[in-house]
């Protein structure tokens, strides 16, 4: 038993685990690395690609960088795009405003579920209209935030993608299979019989949700639900152990005087070690803060 | 009796390792040359989409410049020479020769300030810049595709299997054709 809490513990470890790579880490959907906009500023164009991603889940990004130190802007605009993952995974709606302040160049990185609500022409007209001249008198604020706004309303004057793709979903609920054959494992583990009822207790509404459910957000949250409150049962299933087995062991004590341990099935009668649970939350946790959408090199570039 | 049962248990443990040696290089060919016949078909999904903006963009210069007669022609020649165009070389050639002709069509609203200045113009010259930039990429996974490709294809075990089931021995890279890798939207 303790071989299997060693085992997963060191598969969760090592889980999180990213090759490193030469790519500035993004922060948020802004990301100053040339300390041109001032805090305030950067938190309006935050809340703003935030109300933008809340409303339409697209993810518009920026990155201003000094210098593209010799790199291609186009090749170099791609790298970071599908590095971060901007935009969500199967949707693969992201915007990249990359801008590069000495080389006076930017480009507008659209992934490819954004393609055709951003063609290139209206990328290249915002360049041009809004961005351009803007930077030219040095209101690199001011550009950006009304590029944001013009994509966003576009974006939403469009019907919204579809949800997620088929495979995605599949894999999702392997996964959630094998996470609660764990967790049934577990409560089997602590409490027997009683563990498994007390689990299905709980989970058997979150299910009838699920399936009773009548749109896409509705059965999202139902399935979100699954993923997360049956580990919490167990969890407090695995605290609350050691107390009503301490309550049951000291009144069967004063019943049976000294022999009820013969009534105890062995697999309680050694204390179960519970490290493994702080390990496991952590599956399924996402790196950044962006979806990991990609992209085929869709936009504009341009300079002022 | 005992002795047979353990020859047999060998037995079939060597044989269960030679069918999974087996399966992973057929299968790990099989999945290299799918990659490469997918990008392919990108570069050519890029390359189409090229091609779509030609008759747009060749109605709007004649607009403007309606006595540059032998460059229109050209321009036709050039895309049906694409649309006959069969193996990765000749839609190398093929794709060139259009890059060739749309960056002299570019060229050509230089002498004309009105067409320059056109909306339809400048968005033209967006979608065929994003072109180009989309070529440029998928020509590189392209290219990447192709080259695991090869390096595996022609180190030893798997070569053995590109013999005997008949695969490509050697994957064709798409190079890149002059003009085509300088997006058209440049200052001149």
């Amino acid at each position: 038993m303790r071989k299997f809490f060693v085992l997963t513990l060191i598969l969760f470890s090592v889980l999180p685990c990213r090759p490193q790579n030469a790519l500035p880490k993004p922060d948020g959907f802004i990301n100053d690395y040339a300390n041109t906009l001032a805090p305030d500023e950067k938190e309006a164009l935050e809340s703003l690609a935030a109300s933008i991603e809340k409303e339409t889940s697209a993810e518009i990004s920026t990155a201003i960088i000094n210098s593209l130190e010799g790199k291609n802007l186009e090749d170099y605009a791609l790298e970071i795009f599908n590095g971060w993952g901007v935009g969500k995974k199967g949707k693969d709606n992201g915007v990249l405003i990359l801008v590069s302040i000495s080389d006076r160049q930017m480009r507008i990185e659209v992934g490819y579920g954004l393609e055709s609500v951003l063609p290139d022409a209206v990328c290249g007209r915002i360049i041009r209209n809004v961005m351009a001249p803007q930077f030219r008198e040095g209101n690199y604020y001011r550009g950006i935030y009304e590029a944001i706004t013009a994509m966003g309303e576009t974006i939403k004057g469009e019907p919204p993608a579809s949800a997620t793709s088929n495979t995605d979903s599949i894999k999702f609920i392997g996964f959630l299979a094998v996470w609660h054959a764990f967790l049934i494992l577990f409560s089997f583990l602590l409490f027997h019989i009683a563990g498994v009822i007390i689990y299905f207790a709980a989970v058997t509404p979150l299910v009838l949700t699920a399936l009773a459910s009548e749109n896409g957000s509705q059965y999202q949250a139902a399935m979100g639900l699954l993923a997360v409150v049956p580990f919490f049962i167990v969890f407090f299933m695995g605290m609350a152990a050691p107390f009503i087995f301490g309550i049951l062991s000291w009144r069967l004590k004063k019943k049976y005087k000294k022999s009820w341990k013969e009534h105890i099935p062995s697999y309680l009668k050694k204390p179960m070690s519970r490290s493994g649970f702080s390990g496991s939350s952590r599956g399924g946790g996402r790196g950044g803060s962006f979806g990991g959408g990609s992209s085929g090199g869709g936009g504009a570039s341009g300079s002022w | 009796m005992k002795k047979g049962y353990i020859v047999f248990l060998v037995a079939v443990a060597i044989l269960f390792s030679a069918y999974q040696a087996f399966k992973f290089q057929y299968n790990r060919l099989v999945l290299l040359d799918q990659k490469v016949q997918e990008s392919w078909s990108q570069i050519e999904n890029v390359l189409q989409r090229r091609n779509d903006l030609i008759p747009n963009l060749v109605e709007t210069v004649k607009g403007y410049a309606k006595h540059e007669k032998e460059l229109f022609l050209e321009v036709t020649e050039a895309r049906s020479r694409w649309a006959g165009a069969k193996t990765v070389k000749e839609k190398e050639a093929a794709a060139g020769g259009i890059s060739g002709v749309l960056s002299r069509l570019l060229l050509v609203a230089e002498n004309y300030p009105e067409l320059k200045a056109s909306g339809n113009f400048l968005s033209l010259q967006d979608e065929l810049a994003g072109a180009e930039n989309r070529i440029a990429v998928e020509r590189k996974r392209y290219n990447e595709s192709v080259n695991g490709y090869n390096s595996i294809a022609k180190s030893f075990p798997a070569i053995l299997f590109v013999r005997l089931f008949k695969f490509d021995g050697e994957k064709e890279y798409f190079q890149s054709v002059e003009g085509s890798s300088i997006p058209p939207a440049v200052q001149f």
